[in-house]
């Protein structure tokens, strides 16, 4: 399994070298001139033209892209313009926020997508497989920037039941020590229940929001190989044997269901590293998403190139991870 | 899922797919005002029964708006399929059929562009090629070619294996007419179903675009743009702006779904065409 | 999202399984309750950045609404800021409003903007200038050399005395940067001396009427040797190293930037002992905010609210007219626009009340010329445009498109208010003929295509950081003014610029100017839309907040 990983990882690296040179590209022919949005509006045009030396912007692209790929093999991912600070410290910063933002929706989507599913297959046409299907509309159909929006609008404006869409935590409330950089969990660490209750409060409603693809397409899996389970023989004998149908379920049912869901469940964490663009915008959430946002309208290269390029190594090792989990719950899976 | 229940969703897609298209073909002589008319005294007004959803800012009808709209986004899903599938097919097809270090090529190619967060992608892709309706779809059309390409290796190395493909190739037939004349048939029902849910992802990511204002010009009616536009309105109490336009997106993007869920129970039972969109 | 989800190749490979009984493994289980053990050992390390005491409170987010930003840790003003949380904190290379606003807080400049009362508000006058770490000045006959007298116990944050050395230094500084470096070459300085501890003196390569107004912008700002001297050249980017009200405390450029009062101010302390700035972009937000009590003050309130807004109890709207002005930019050197005609007529179709009414929502004023009536010298003579699309239509017959013709307008993305207006513009255009595309572009993109005047058309915004008709004009419309976007290119203007920069008689030079807005207007390059207005809105509780025509905010005057 080990030497498989790494034979894995090893033939992650042209791929890598792949997306190097396809993000240099894309950033490149992206229209704008950084150099005069890095001077201001009153800069001197020969002052324009200091900056673009500074930076290399003038040089010929193929030494732009040689000089660009010595910064990578250093391990530097260059520095953003438009915020002043070098990309690793802003992912530094960042990350954590998308993280967490993640984690918390992928949490929301299984707490909820699992049982129903179950619930949804065990007992068909119930309330379950009705509520099943309305959530699976919600999470394939809506939009996640208008849900977002409606969501805001009640439980802000109207309701008044949680904070402004405003960051990770509110305004008066230090955030909790740093630990993991996650606040919710650093604050359980630390025992900052203040924290705590504004972190969770800030952190619902984006995680429901982005949750909501998630959690149609989980429950969908769950239901369907619940259901092939449910049909399967050894179903039959574990009944025979005199086991009620609730332990049924849930002894031998679930734990089988669960394999095929795994590999959706891990490619959807690459999915929701992609649905926090919208949802970050929307909910002014200091992460990842913003940042690339943010970079894209204001032609900054450094910063898409680097979010990129590691949000495709992040996609490349959450596969093979599924992959190598696949092997550990069900032993019959054996790597080539 | 039963057969009849399946069958029943499959109908519902059909009739909301269709009722898009209906209205996109019938806006000029359906939508009671111009998208683009603009007057100013009849601005913001509450759906009405002049102005069914309301008008914005400008006094613009909202309903007429999003029936022009409908044709905005049919129109780019469809092109940018088309896009996705005239490149990504035959591509997955030559990677299936000849194997070997071009189709690993290929292959890997698609890989690359499948490790990049689509929004993502379309983002940079609509920014670089610049803004507009054509920006936009090349941008959702380039991001869908790999589905469509690994949809076609997978169906491709399988159909290959086949009987009647070996007899035509031992009587010498040209590869390009084994590709075209029966490989690509025999794979015809999972593309169709590809195609479908693709016209679904396809409205998604450009009403994001626009949303995020990398979609088309002002002052096209677009409901992406129309909810970015709303999103100014809806605290100060003008809601019309944005809950409509949002569920036209919501029932067209359901309407493929059930459509593309109901055509692989019909045409492909055994499931080999990808469920990434289900 | 689900068109995100995609199955990985080779995961392809090992999907063909079959489900069999089997138990979770134990271990797996037991590795599970091992890890959340350790994570709860952990959490009796570590230490609690907010008082327990305050834990048992826990009536929920109303609570943490009604009080807002008002917390334990004294007299905080929140406020939202509408165009990023800054780029950097370096007074000498800031070149956005915000990055401005930050160096206004954390340094003082030699002389500063006046203020005055104007109708019991307190306005600032950015065409006046008083004293601020220099005391007093003496200017020379030839108008060359200015000696300052620096004052007696300004004191950096470090504790170190303001002196002529640290001038000296911060000039020196200015000179090498990207912004800082523009307006000191536009400022002519030939040389800064240290004449003694308290004095220095400026020599300047011409008279120049300006020269203490530039001085008075952030630009200028005296920064401290004994903090920058020593670090890396980028280390005011992050840092700050002033003698204003001001201190940096945490800065995270995405979202918010922290500032606490420096209780030592030589010019008194701040009334406040926290101001924090936070990012919003959205207006929506910003607006929604402020009602709830969420932010103190919101920058760029939408103008269609501010008339509901101020019908609020616990909200005050300061709508003030600013030197911002808004104008539609041809290039002569694009297709039809090289004919005077049709840029008058363009003129004539413009209905700047219905603009100021739709786009603006009232909240704005018409353009009469080349520069904002705030500014000094200003002059309405010779502008006879008028909304009137017949005469329009008649001068483009004359001008041989009596058929119309189609153009692209560039528009900047950032701002509603211009897509707005383009919007009405093309509605308005298509009654003569003409078909206007909007090209909506990117902030970067737009700002490559009017600065290597590319674009045949666009809408165009300038605040003069320097409330002057030399700065305004030298930069916008001197036929070498690097935010010249049109390629306006008038020896007459010309002429008329470089004559008037050397005349020292306000009078003389006051009919120069006069002469050259008469010119432009003439000429037509732009068409005129509007002033606009800046609109702020306030939370009832906080005052001191001073309008300055350059749009930047100093929050240092601000308290509750």
């Amino acid at each position: 399994m080990l030497k498989y990983a790494l034979r894995r990882i090893a033939m992650m690296i042209p791929s890598i070298a792949g997306i190097v040179m396809i993000t240099f590209i894309l950033t490149r022919i992206l229209p704008g001139d950084p150099a005069l949005m890095i001077t201001g509006e009153q800069a001197l045009p020969e002052f324009v033209d200091k900056v673009r030396e500074e930076y290399g912007f003038n040089q010929p692209l193929y030494i732009q892209l040689w000089d660009y790929i010595k910064q990578l093999l250093r391990g530097d991912l260059g520095f953003a313009w438009h915020t002043g600070h070098s990309v690793a410290s802003d992912f530094v910063s960042r990350f954590p926020a998308t993280l967490e933002l993640t984690l918390a929706s992928m949490f929301v989507a299984l707490i909820v997508a699992i049982p129903l599913g179950i619930a949804a297959a065990s007992r068909q046409n119930s309330i379950f497989d009705h509520i099943a299907r309305v959530l699976s509309f919600i999470g394939s159909s809506v939009p996640i920037f208008w849900l977002g929006l409606l969501l805001i609008t009640l439980f802000y404006s109207k309701l008044g039941w949680l904070p402004a869409p405003m960051g990770r935590i509110s305004g008066g409330i230090n955030p909790p020590t740093h630990i993991t950089g996650l606040y919710v969990l650093d604050s359980l660490l630390s025992w900052d229940m203040i924290a705590l209750k504004s972190s969770l409060h800030h952190l619902i409603l984006p995680a429901i929001c982005l949750s909501m693809g998630t959690m149609a397409i989980v429950t969908k899996m769950v239901r369907a190989s619940m259901l092939e389970v449910i049909r399967q023989d050894f179903m039959r004998t574990a009944k025979a044997k005199g086991l009620s149908h609730g332990a049924v379920i849930y002894k031998h049912g679930l734990i089988n269901s669960l394999i095929p869901s795994l590999t959706v469940i891990g490619l959807q964490f690459g999915a929701l590293l992609g649905g926090a663009v919208i949802t970050e915008t929307i909910f002014v959430w200091p992460g990842i998403g913003n940042y690339v946002t943010e970079s894209i309208l204001s032609a900054d290269y450094a910063p898409i190139q680097a979010m990129t390029l590691i949000s495709a190594i992040l996609y490349g090792f959450i596969n093979l991870i599924v992959e190598l989990l696949y092997g550990v719950l069900d032993p019959r899976v054996r790597y080539e | 899922m039963g057969r009849i229940a399946a069958k029943k969703l499959l109908l519902v897609g059909l009739i909301l797919v269709l009722a898009w298209v209906i209205l996109a073909i019938l806006a000029p002589w359906i939508a009671p005002f111009g998208p683009d008319e603009i007057r100013t005294e009849d601005k913001l007004q509450t759906p009405n029964m002049v102005h069914w959803f309301g008008t914005d800012n400008f006094g613009r009808d909202i309903f007429s708006r999003i029936l022009y709209g409908a044709r905005v986004t049919l129109w780019t899903g469809m092109v940018a399929i088309g896009i996705a599938c005239i490149v990504g097919i035959p591509l997955g097809a030559i990677a299936g059929y000849f194997g070997g270090k071009i189709g690993n090529f290929i292959m890997r190619l698609m890989d690359i562009l499948l490790a990049f967060p689509s929004l993502i992608l379309a983002m940079a892709l609509a920014a670089s090629i610049g803004p507009g309706l054509f920006g936009a779809l090349l941008a959702v059309g380039i991001v869908a070619i790999p589905e469509f390409a690994r949809l076609m290796y997978g169906q491709t190395v399988v159909i290959k294996e086949k009987e009647f493909i070996e007899a035509s190739r031992a009587l010498g037939v040209r590869h390009s007419s084994i590709i075209f004349q029966h490989i690509l048939p025999n794979a015809l029902a999972p593309v169709v179903v590809q195609i479908t849910l693709g016209l679904g992802s396809a409205v998604l990511i450009t009403s994001s675009l626009s949303f995020l204002g990398l979609g088309v010009k002002p002052p096209t009616a677009e409901w992406g743009a129309m909810i970015s536009y709303g999103r100014d309105y809806i605290i100060s109490g003008e809601w019309w702006m944005t809950v409509f336009p949002g569920a036209a997106i919501a029932t067209t993007i359901f309407g493929f779904i059930l459509l593309g869920d109901g055509l692989r129970d019909v045409l492909d039972p055994h499931g080999q065409s990808s469920k990434q969109n289900s | 999202m689900t068109f995100l989800i995609r199955m990985a190749s080779p995961l392809n490979k090992i999907h063909n399984y079959r489900p069999g009984v089997e138990d979770m493994k134990k271990s797996n289980l037991f590795i599970l309750i091992s890890a959340l053990l350790v994570l709860a050992l952990a959490s009796g390390c570590a230490q609690s950045s907010n008082p327990k005491g305050a834990a048992g409170n826990n009536t929920a987010t109303k609570a943490e609404n009604s009080t807002g930003a008002d917390s334990a840790a004294g007299k905080t003003i929140t406020i939202a800021y509408s165009q990023g949380a800054g780029q950097t904190m370096d007074p000498h290379e800031a070149a956005d409003l915000t990055s401005a606003s930050y160096a206004f807080a954390l340094y003082d400049t030699l002389v500063t903007s006046a203020t005055e009362e104007v109708d019991g508000k307190t306005v600032g006058r950015t065409d006046k200038v008083v004293p601020s770490l220099a005391e007093s000045w003496k200017v020379s006959d030839d108008l060359t050399t200015y000696t300052f007298t620096l004052r007696d116990g300004a004191k950096f944050q470090s504790g170190n005395p303001v002196n002529a050395d640290a001038v000296v230094y911060s000039f020196e500084r200015v000179k090498t940067k990207g912004e800082g470096g523009s307006l000191y070459k536009l400022s002519n300085i030939q040389s800064v001396t240290k004449i003694d501890d308290k004095t220095v003196e400026f020599k300047l390569g011409a008279p120049n009427h300006l020269f203490l107004k530039y001085l008075a912008t952030f630009t200028f700002s005296i920064v401290d040797p004994s903090v920058a001297k020593d670090q890396p050249e980028d280390y005011l980017t992050q840092h700050s190293a002033g003698s204003g009200a001001f201190k940096l405390e945490k800065w995270d450029p995405a979202t918010e930037a922290v500032f606490v009062a420096n209780k030592d101010y030589w010019n008194g302390a701040p009334k406040v002992d926290k101001v924090i700035v936070k990012y919003v972009a959205e207006a929506s937000n910003r607006e929604m905010f402020l009602e709830k009590g969420e932010v103190d003050v919101a920058l760029d309130i939408p103008a269609k609210d501010v008339e509901s807004l101020s019908k609020k109890d616990n909200i005050t709207i300061s709508s003030e007219s600013s030197n911002r002005i808004v104008y539609l930019g041809m290039n002569a050197n694009f297709k039809p626009f090289d004919q005077l005609k049709v840029r008058q007529a363009i003129n004539y179709v413009i209905d700047q009340n219905k603009l100021i009414q739709d786009v603006a929502f009232g909240q704005a004023s018409p353009l009469k010329s080349s520069i904002s009536s705030k500014s000094p010298d200003f002059t309405a003579e010779g502008n006879e445009y008028e909304y009137n699309p017949e005469k329009a239509k008649a001068l483009m017959k004359e001008a041989g498109y009596e058929n119309g013709f189609t153009f692209d307008l560039t528009v900047n993305s950032s701002t509603q208010d211009y897509e707005d207006i383009a919007v009405l513009l093309k509605a308005e255009l298509e009654k003569i003929g003409v078909t206007l595309n909007i090209n909506k572009v990117a902030p970067a993109q737009y700002r490559e295509l009017i600065n290597n005047k590319k674009a045949a058309a666009f809408l165009g915004k300038y605040t003069s950081l320097v409330n002057d008709p030399s700065y305004h004009y030298g930069f916008l419309l001197d036929s070498k003014g690097a935010s010249n976007y049109t390629g306006y290119n008038s020896k007459i203007v010309d002429d008329l610029l470089a004559q008037a920069n050397v005349e020292p008689d306000d009078a003389k030079r006051s009919e120069l100017y006069k002469q050259v807005q008469k010119q432009v207007t003439a000429d037509s390059p732009w068409a005129y839309l509007y002033e606009s207005n800046l609109i702020v809105g306030i939370s009832k509780g906080v005052n001191g907040y001073i309008f300055y025509p350059d749009e930047i905010i100093r929050f240092s005057s601000l308290y509750k």
